[in-house]
């Protein structure tokens, strides 16, 4: 349904086109046939099962069948054959669900069907990161892959940091890999703060693995937003705005590094709100640190704004510069010393209705105070 | 705007009906047995497509709801087809199909409403069928489905939408389930999740300019950052932004321009972009993100249950009872 070309109009049908995807359809209607009627049967010798892993193989979202192969599993894992038969059919199971996956990684159904065998505990789980290392060498932003990843990782029982650095090595060979940001916002609390709570039967469990930390809570406030909306320590988030630097001057209009820093920036405000009331107060350390925090931001931005003559290009500098201006201006920081010169948000925004005009209806209504994005 | 070379710029909404019609007919080819396994959903939005365009009456209707009913299995679900098991997509598929007809009475609704009730799982979410795929979608599918039967209190609604909500990212987006990467398509099942719940608290609004973000320089949009436009994200993120009342945040004009660039217009049919293969997929959310937009001609359609608002039993039934 997606990415095939339209044939050009108006030249005559190739016969031999014709007729090469008449027989394919004689193939595939017999199989598909067969295989049906047999699974209707539940007919679970070998060569049904040959004839079912066939037509997976080249319709994998056929969801039935995988029910019937999971069916005729279960019959070894319940049958007298002991555990050795049972270890060799998982074998089976996943090395049709691997050939399917390298044909077509962004099946379902097929990473349904690897999933449901691996919870079976019959297997080592070293294979899975090696195939998912390779599936996402092949394409990092397949969020299948990542999904199972997870699963994987919360089962192996593999530390956050670890998770972590993975993420870090891709964004360092790619800064646009939006996935490897995303991950990161999900590891970072784990990692600074302590290990995620993972009960057994939620591993066992249909239920896929949560992002690490989103039962635990450092600052002891129940989270309902998932791990990214967890605490991270101001000196983590220091670390993490020079990463973001990096991007952000190698392509200052690449959105993932943008988007990851609006998150950044709202962890960094979120040090004020709740219990920690002390870095509201003026002359507290933690006061300090946001103040230096938001003035070296706005510093970036204004860097990136001079080197860049042509407006349309500078969108998310500006757009931060009045979010952080926001921000400022709520906490009653003082805005340093570009205070008098900076522009105010309300001219950015205006600005940006010209500079950026696909999204004027947001910025008009940011104008208004109508657009807060500094909640999680 | 000038319109692409080589496409008028206009719907050509008596070709698209034409499409669809032979499409429904076509049933000795590759693409029926490489799509037998949907075909539930493909005619949901067959027939959706073309209420939209005031075409309905074009197909055989009582011969389709025989169709959908003989998708029902024991268990009370549908399955994509005949020969299929059942599975909540397209028990919900089989629903949405029986308002447009208003033939709803012809299925026991404790029944279905039984089925998904068993899918919930202790912490909210839903699995897809019984063996145990959990995805955001599905939360979806069982709010929506239960709504238009008149049960969602067979379904704990609350740690439904908690669910949903866990699966809440730094970007305000959300993914298939907690901790995975916000992409359009969640993001929609996810507010309209939120929507029949009544738990739209549970997001920040403000902060899906992500949505708005989802517009590229073409003026279509894409699911998520880095990738190309497609039209079925006319509806994914049109729809996310229609309940949240902001609908503005994004340029319609330029999305509309796209959506009519991948028209096929001499064979009817939308492609998911310019000179691509038309599908009955991309023709629907194509015709759906036009109407969201109230493009002339067309009927207005709900952005949460995804059908028409117009004319007939569901615009009726949706009327009175949301």
């Amino acid at each position: 349904m997606h990415n095939r070309p339209r044939p050009p109009k108006g030249l005559p049908e190739d016969p031999k086109a014709v007729e090469a995807g008449r027989v394919r359809l004689q193939k595939l209607s017999r199989v598909c046939n067969e295989v049906l009627k047999r699974v209707a049967e539940d007919r679970v010798d070998e060569e049904s099962l040959k004839l079912a892993a066939a037509l997976l193989e080249q319709n994998p979202e056929c969801y039935s069948v995988w029910n019937y192969r999971r069916r005729a599993f279960q019959a070894v894992l319940q049958g007298r054959d002991g555990s050795a038969a049972a270890r060799e059919a998982a074998d089976a199971e996943l090395a049709l669900t691997e050939r399917c996956l390298r044909r077509n990684p962004k099946s379902y159904a097929t990473w349904h069907h690897r999933r449901w065998i691996i919870q079976k505990g019959l297997t080592p789980l070293k294979h899975e990161l090696q195939l998912l290392g390779q599936l996402l060498e092949v394409d990092s932003r397949n969020f299948m892959a990542w999904a199972y990843r997870r699963f994987i990782v919360a089962l192996a029982g593999i530390p956050p940091r670890d998770e972590e650095q993975y993420a870090a090595g891709l964004i360092d060979a790619n800064f646009s890999n939006y996935s490897a940001w995303h991950a990161r916002t999900t590891l970072l609390h784990a990692v600074h703060s302590g290990p995620p709570v993972m009960s057994v039967s939620q591993l066992v469990a249909g239920d896929q693995a949560a992002g690490a930390g989103s039962e635990h809570n450092g600052s002891g406030q129940p989270s309902s937003a998932g791990a990214s909306a967890e605490l991270v320590p101001l000196a983590a988030l220091r670390q993490e705005f020079e990463l973001v630097h990096q991007a952000c001057f190698t392509d200052p209009e690449d959105q993932s590094a943008w988007l990851n820093h609006r998150w950044l920036l709202a962890r960094t405000f979120a040090h004020t709100q709740g219990p920690q009331t002390s870095a509201a107060d003026e002359g507290s350390p933690a006061h300090q640190d946001l103040t230096e925090i938001f003035e070296q931001e706005v510093d970036m931005c204004n860097q990136l704004l001079e080197v860049e003559p042509d407006r349309t290009k500078c969108k998310w500098p500006l757009l931060t510069l009045a979010r952080l201006q926001e921000m400022q201006q709520q906490l009653g920081l003082r805005a340093g010393s570009q205070g008098s010169t900076q522009q105010s948000a309300a001219d950015i925004y205006r600005e940006l209705m010209v500079v950026d005009p696909k999204r004027k209806g947001y910025y008009a209504d940011a104008l208004e105070g109508r657009a807060h994005v500094m909640a999680v | 705007m000038d319109s692409e070379p080589g496409t008028s710029g206009r719907l050509v909404v008596d070709r698209h009906a034409r499409y669809i019609c032979t499409f429904a007919k076509a049933v000795d080819t590759l693409e029926f047995y490489l799509t037998e396994h949907f075909r539930l959903s493909g005619v949901y939005w067959g027939v959706t497509a073309l209420a939209l365009l005031g075409h309905l009456h074009n197909l055989d209707g009582e011969g389709i709801v025989k169709w959908v009913l003989s998708c029902q299995n024991a268990d009370g679900g549908f399955g994509g087809s005949p020969r299929h098991d059942s599975h909540i997509l397209y028990t919900l598929s089989a629903v949405q199909i029986l308002v447009l007809y208003d033939k709803l009475e012809l299925v026991d609704a404790d029944q279905v409403a039984s089925y998904i009730s068993k899918l919930q799982q202790s912490n909210g979410s839903f699995i897809g069928d019984s063996w145990g795929e959990v995805d955001t979608r599905f939360s979806y599918v069982a709010l929506c489905c239960c709504w238009l039967l008149d049960r969602l209190d067979r379904l704990n609604v609350r740690k439904a939408a908690q669910y949903v909500a866990s699966c809440r990212n730094f970007d305000g987006g959300f993914g298939c389930t907690p901790g995975n990467e916000s992409h359009a398509g969640q993001v929609f099942v996810c507010v309209a999740a939120l929507h029949i719940a009544d738990s739209l608290d549970l997001l920040d609004a403000d902060l899906l300019c992500w949505l708005s973000e989802r517009q590229t320089a073409g003026g279509g949009l894409n699911g998520r950052p880095e990738k190309l436009p497609d039209v079925c994200y006319s509806w994914w993120c049109l729809s996310a932004l229609s309940i949240l009342g902001r609908l503005h945040w994004i340029d319609q004009t330029a999305l509309q321009d796209f959506i009519l660039s991948c028209q096929d217009e001499d064979d009817g049919g939308i492609s998911d972009r310019p000179e691509d293969m038309v599908d009955v997929f991309h023709t629907f959310f194509g015709i759906a993100g036009l109407c969201l937009m109230g493009h002339p001609g067309l009927k207005a359609v709900d952005p949460t249950f995804a059908l028409p608002l117009e004319d007939g039993f569901a615009a009726n039934f949706l009327n009175e009872n949301e």
